[in-house]
């Protein structure tokens, strides 16, 4: 266990290496190096702009030692001063992170409680019409873009049954309310989000836990359970779920990026202050170590939710461990 | 006989048939644009009196010789000859132009322009939103299929280097891909466009740039695994050049695996770019793309629905069918799989 978890740490290691690596080069990739096409508000002020942009940034120094600087900045967790808010960037990130992570926990939610139940259903009616339907729904949803989704669930809510708030986080009146009746408040606006972005990830999971637990069932200890004449549901519940639970875990961490690709586009829509937001406003207002910030931050968190994943696999499953 | 038709069968399964009608219509939608729909999708038919007019709305186009166009509810004709009149009643007002001053008006016959119909409303300023989504389609498959091809000959060239060079340049590649794999792909696609001009080249390109990964990680093992059959064994035997090995035996076989995960980028691709073009970071403005024109109804939603509506039922359609053509497809090419692991995907 111990050679395995040091192995997988070493490796997202590496990984994290080559992303702040990457994120280095595609700066200084960009047509007319890092401080061109970034500065020109206006002809007259921006060749001393840029110098001072290039001072402040050590872009006269030697690319070599730049780059030194630049992973050495990253592993003290010092992203650089964001343009536009004048804070260091990791403090900015720190505040839209939570709202982020409450959106992308609360959507998971949502999409195991569907895809789970909804993937047992179908794998236990394989190449039934119920079986059809389910991977045709799992296909459809899978398909739907997650920016119009949200928008027609707004025109639903918002016109025909106005019940619930459509963007946003937290009522204009909501300091007048006690701790209760906020956590209510963002509970509230936080359902139509959630559910956006879980259904629309809820598709593909449906399909891969259906998938999953049917490989499961095609093993011969489940045929052996089932000569041994053991309820159906015990069958499944027990000798099929716990074993097709792993590739679930896995799944979970395969998923992270596609989650925070989902978020950053419902956040968007819903006006949800969170790491999507930031992202795309950064860019809106050429915010370029915001920019780096939240990017190398995305990369980040899906590594060490692989990471995760990956030694939770192992503590459940010995043949990881060992294998 | 009966086995061709057994085989035929197998082959068009109920996924497959749908996923092709549904390709076919869109590729037909997009080729076809100018005689499906109107000429050009940037036809401003009357800024102020054909801003978001609700779907199935009639108006009488006056289009003028200086270029100008407007919409009128109601036209009369008054007089004949050179001073004939043209009476133009325009929402609550009433306007007299000279009947020369009009090019869609015969001026010899005492005839009035016939009404137009604008079968899914206008947008806010005065286009039809049916010309441009049929258009969009041509933008969005013109996008995918260019975006598609980049990653596949990125990927595919990638592969082959690591499957080739093996040792350390297939770790150095395998590892780099990785790296690449774990910045969640909208934030990569943001940054990328964020430090090069955004436009529909940038688009393709920097599409293509983020999704030849996935090509180039199922290519190089299917490739590694064709590496130790006999026949590859064989040729390397014989002293085939290792490219040529690489090109006559390994690629062609490697070739289902790469159209059938093209085809399943597709959808995906479909997918990003129209999510970038709604943040206003993909096709820009005066083209029409199913992305950029829900991003303007989105503005004003709730009383002109029509505007995000409809090129996102055209998006979702179109994304399906290419899901459904590809999931047909594998089932077909593999009969024992019904429905088996599809690689995740999501924008």
């Amino acid at each position: 266990m111990t050679s395995y978890l040091l192995r997988r740490t070493a490796a997202s290691l590496v990984l994290l290496w080559l992303v702040v690596s990457l994120t280095f080069l595609f700066l200084h990739l960009a047509p007319g190096g890092v401080s061109g096409g970034w500065v020109n508000l206006d002809q007259a002020g921006s060749v001393e702009q840029r110098q001072r942009l290039e001072r402040v940034y050590g872009l006269d120094r030697p690319l070599a030692e730049q780059y030194l600087s630049w992973l050495g900045r990253y592993a003290r967790g010092d992203l650089g001063t964001s343009w536009t808010h004048g804070r260091p960037v990791t403090r900015v990130i720190a505040e839209a992170l939570p709202a982020t992570l409450l959106l992308a926990l609360a959507a998971t939610c949502v999409e195991l409680g569907l895809a789970v139940p909804l993937g047992i259903w179908a794998a236990r009616r394989r190449g039934s019409p119920t079986d059809h339907a389910l991977r045709g729904a799992g296909l459809f949803f899978f398909s739907l873009p997650s920016f119009w989704f949200g928008l027609m669930a707004i025109l639903a809510f918002g016109y025909l049954w106005p019940i619930l708030p459509l963007s946003g986080m937290r009522s204009v009146d909501a300091h007048t309310l006690g701790p209760v009746g906020q956590a209510v408040d963002v509970g509230r606006h936080l359902v139509l989000p959630a559910l956006v972005l879980g259904i629309t990830s809820a598709g593909g999971t449906l399909r891969f836990a259906r998938n999953s637990l049917l490989e499961v069932l095609e093993q011969d200890y489940i045929r052996t359970a089932r000569a041994k004449g053991l309820s159906e549901a015990r069958v499944v519940g027990v000798h099929g779920l716990r074993n097709a639970l792993s590739p679930l875990i896995q799944l979970l961490g395969v998923n992270l990026p596609s989650l925070l690709n989902g978020a950053l586009i419902v956040e968007v829509v819903f006006s949800w202050p969170g790491l999507g937001q930031v992202t795309l406003q950064s860019i809106l207002t050429r915010d370029l170590p915001m920019i780096l910030g939240t990017t190398t931050l995305a990369a980040t968190l899906v590594i060490l939710g692989n990471l995760t994943a990956d030694l939770a696999q192992a503590a459940a499953d010995p043949r990881v461990r060992h294998g | 006989m009966a086995e061709s038709r057994a085989r035929h069968r197998a082959w068009l399964n109920p996924t497959l048939t749908a996923g092709l009608v549904l390709v076919g219509l869109v590729t037909v939608m997009a080729l076809a644009a100018p005689w499906i729909s109107g000429a050009d999708p940037g036809t401003v038919h009357d800024p102020v009196a054909g801003r978001y007019l609700p779907p199935g709305s009639e108006r009488v186009p006056l289009v003028f010789a200086d270029g100008r166009r407007l919409l009128a509810d109601r036209v009369e004709r008054h007089g004949a000859g050179a001073g004939a009149e043209v009476v133009a009643h325009r929402r609550d007002r009433v306007e007299t132009y000279p009947a020369a001053a009009l090019v869609n008006l015969p001026a010899a016959t005492d005839a009035v322009p016939p009404a137009r119909v604008f079968p899914l409303g206008t947008d806010r300023f005065g286009r039809d939103v049916w010309t441009r989504v049929v258009w969009g389609a041509r933008v969005s498959l013109a996008v995918a299929f260019l975006a598609v091809l980049i990653a596949a000959t990125v990927g595919t060239l990638v592969a082959s280097i690591a499957a080739l060079g093996r040792g350390w340049v297939d770790l150095v590649l395998m590892r780099l891909v990785d790296a690449l794999m774990s910045i969640p792909r909208l934030f990569l696609l943001l940054l990328l466009v964020a430090l090069f001009r955004p436009g529909t080249t940038t688009l393709v390109v920097v599409i293509g740039a983020t999704t030849w990964m996935t090509i180039s990680r199922l290519v190089r093992a299917e490739l590694l695994s064709l590496g130790e059959r006999d026949f590859v064994l064989a040729a390397r035997a014989a002293g085939a050049h290792p490219l040529r090995i690489l090109r006559v035996h390994m690629l062609p076989h490697a070739l289902t695996t790469l159209l059938v995960m093209s085809g399943l980028m597709i959808g995906l691709v479909i997918l990003l770019e129209s999510s970038l073009s709604f943040l206003g970071f993909g096709v820009q403005a005066p083209t029409p793309s199913w992305g950029n024109m829900i991003s303007t109804g989105s503005n004003r939603l709730l009383d002109a629905w029509w505007v995000a509506l409809f090129p996102g039922l055209a998006l979702v359609a179109t994304v399906v069918g290419f899901n459904l053509l590809t999931d047909g497809l594998r089932d077909a090419l593999d009969p024992r799989r019904h429905g088996v692991d599809r690689s995740r995907f999501r924008p």
